[in-house]
């Protein structure tokens, strides 16, 4: 009878301790093997998770699901009023443009003269992700028409777009925005780190007076314009999206 | 409203033909719209129909795109540029900025934009080369001014091409009888001595081209002027005062070469579309087509609701009149369609589509030919990737038209099995 009890006692034991073992080995066997999973073409690369701009754009675009576009968020936009620290990033951005002769003496002060057009001609933006902007309408005499300027950056000061549509564009003059232009703005943005960028064709809905480069590794699209001023902007592209949309304006029915 | 109206009655005159009216004098048997002139050598319209189809751009999910020969028995929507990769936007295209193609008898033409120095209002008649060898009838000068050839406005006889133009004329470079096929207009500086809307006439052999009238001769402070219809030895135009919104109509008389107003045809409620001028009283539901070739008055319908504010259209087809009243409830209009039959009976066709701009409407019916309906019975969206005006990635979402065939038969008994035009 007492070798019964201890038999059964054995077995309860057993089939107690038996699935940790179980588990264990299984642990073990699972733990040791290489699982190599699969990245996603679109994941952003470690690179452009590093840099605030590149990753900001990203989150945007794919986490916010904000469609592709030089307004970001555009229906997350909340306009307030003119906030000095605004002007203030978008005049040293100016600042930097004329330095890397990107702008000449005279573009510099037309935008700055619109930048500076005081509070009732201009309001300040801010979004989620940290986005924010600064944008003016400047009313001219002659010839009748605006001035318009629109700048978006980040809290971090990293600019993402400017637009500058000028009332008279002939006063304004010509950037001449080409791949040399282009290279000269991606090391004033940060963003001549990244070592793929390539020249892309620019399209626009107006004949071509532009210039475009795209890096994978940053899924950043830069465009660069002179229709009516001078207009650049950053948008987060996969290089699928990249593919597709150059794709999709050759490849007719 | 009455813009509207007009605006729509010369964009449906591409859809329709010129059927004949019921004449209520006498009554006349009403039979299919005959195409061919009733005399050799008489004026007649060209129409962008042929017999089981017709020519035409459609809006479609392609982008870009151009005009489509459309075959009503095999539901085929064939594009006239079979070039690959053609984007259709330039003179090597053989369908270059047209909207739509005529047929004269074996021929097919169609304006040809001719825009080599950048100006996109130049268009010359040109007939139809599949191997994108267009051949024009006639030449610009390098320094003419805008061409521009109206929509759906192409008259013929035996040796001649008939249509309006608008451009601008010089001293020296005006087109006169017997000028050379070549408009020598003008060159920089030159004073302008005419500008506005003129009825030109093509040699259909030698493309020599001549200036036949100032149409805003007649009426001060016109607008646009169109022509209207065709027969006989005449031509009628309607145009617009901008005084006021109501059109007016002229005609020109290739006999005696002479151009008047008729101003029997000045009517506010009135309208011209399909070759008739149509008048319509709201307040007593009526509506009328009068054909100003034979002065033969139909009276539509006498039963239509009546009130202020409701909106009358008529387009007439080879089978028939398809009518129709819009009326506005405080939120949207409601709008009904039917069709008139040859012997006046009236059916509501109750076939509706839908989109989120324009809510319900009636399908639109393009043609109605030989017991067959050529129609667009539905929207559908698309979205793909393109640019900006800065050259940013975006997405576009582009709203095409579904058209498609259906029988007449089928039709009048509400039914919606249409058949989809597929495209090649």
């Amino acid at each position: 009878m007492k070798a019964k009890i201890t038999a059964y006692c054995a077995a309860l034991l057993a089939l107690l301790v038996l699935p940790f073992g179980v588990l264990a080995a299984w642990d073990k066997l699972l733990l040791g093997r290489d699982f190599s999973q699969a990245v996603p073409a679109d994941t952003l690369s470690d690179a452009g998770r590093s840099n605030v701009t590149a990753c900001t754009l990203y989150n945007c675009a794919h986490i916010f699901g904000a469609p592709a576009g030089g307004d970001y968020l555009t229906d997350s936009w909340t306009t307030t009023e003119a906030d000095s620290a605004d002007l203030a990033q978008l005049t040293s951005f100016l600042t930097d443009l004329r330095k890397a002769g990107l702008l000449d003496a005279a573009q510099l002060r037309l935008c700055l003269n619109a930048a500076n057009a005081g509070p009732d001609a201009a309001h300040s933006l801010t979004a989620p992700c940290g986005l924010r902007g600064y944008s003016v309408q400047l009313l001219r005499d002659e010839p009748y028409g605006y001035d318009t300027l629109q700048f978006y950056y980040l809290e971090n000061g990293s600019p993402l777009s400017l637009r500058f549509y000028a009332a008279d564009p002939q006063a304004f003059g010509s950037c001449t925005p080409d791949d040399a232009f282009v290279q000269t703005l991606l090391q004033v943005l940060g963003l001549d780190s990244f070592a793929d960028w390539q020249p892309a064709v620019w399209r626009g809905r107006a004949p071509a007076v532009g210039a475009a480069a795209y890096s994978a590794e940053a899924q950043l699209y830069l465009s660069v314009t002179e229709l009516d001023g001078i207009s650049f902007s950053l948008t987060s592209l996969t290089p699928q999206d990249f593919a597709a949309l150059y794709q999709e304006q050759e490849v007719l029915p | 409203m009455k813009r509207i109206s007009i605006l729509l009655a010369s964009l449906l005159l591409l859809a329709g033909c010129t059927a004949p009216a019921q004449s209520t004098a006498s009554a006349p048997t009403e039979t299919a719209a005959a195409q061919a002139p009733a005399n050799a050598g008489d004026v007649h319209m060209l129409t962008n129909r042929y017999d089981g189809g017709q020519y035409r751009k459609l809006s479609t999910p392609y982008y870009p795109d151009c005009v489509r020969k459309i075959d009503y028995a095999a539901a085929t929507a064939q594009s006239m540029c079979q070039i690959s990769g053609c984007r259709h936007d330039s003179e090597s295209c053989p369908a270059y900025g047209c909207d739509v193609f005529y047929q004269d008898g074996d021929v097919l033409l169609h304006p040809y934009r001719v825009n080599s120095d950048g100006n996109p209002d130049r268009e010359v008649l040109s007939r139809y080369a599949p191997d994108a060898t267009a051949a024009p009838l006639f030449t610009l000068s390098a320094h003419t001014a805008d061409f521009d050839i109206s929509d759906g406005c192409l008259a013929a006889d035996d040796q001649y091409y008939y249509f309006v133009a608008s451009t601008v004329l010089t001293a020296t470079g005006s087109v006169s009888e017997g000028s050379p096929a070549q408009i020598p207009d003008a060159a920089p500086g030159e004073p302008v001595t005419g500008e506005g809307d003129f009825l030109f006439r093509a040699d259909k052999s030698t493309g020599e081209l001549t200036n036949l009238a100032d149409l805003g001769s007649v009426l001060e402070d016109t607008s646009y002027w169109y022509l209207a219809t065709a027969g006989e030895q005449k031509l009628y135009f309607y145009g617009t005062a901008k005084s006021d919104d109501f059109p007016r109509v002229s005609c020109y008389d290739l006999v005696s070469q002479e151009y008047t107003l008729l101003p029997e045809y000045s009517d506010k409620n009135g309208f011209f579309a399909d070759g008739y001028y149509l008048k319509l009283d709201t307040l007593q539901g009526t509506l009328t087509a009068i054909d100003p070739i034979t002065g033969q008055s139909t009276l539509l319908t006498d039963a239509f609701p009546t009130g202020e504010d409701l909106i009358y259209t008529a387009t007439a087809f080879c089978d028939g009149w398809v009518l129709g009243y819009s009326s506005y409830d405080g939120e949207e209009w409601i709008s009904h369609q039917f069709f008139r039959a040859p012997d006046g009976t009236l059916t509501e066709l109750p076939q509706q589509m839908y989109c989120d701009a324009r809510g319900s409407q009636p399908v639109h019916i393009w043609d109605i030919q030989n017991g067959m309906v050529f129609l667009q019975y539905d929207y559908r969206s698309d979205s793909y990737p393109g640019f900006d005006y800065d050259g940013n990635p975006c997405m576009w979402e582009n709203i095409s038209d579904v058209c498609g065939i259906i029988s007449l038969q089928e039709l009048l008994a509400g039914n919606q099995n249409y058949r989809e035009l597929t495209f090649d």
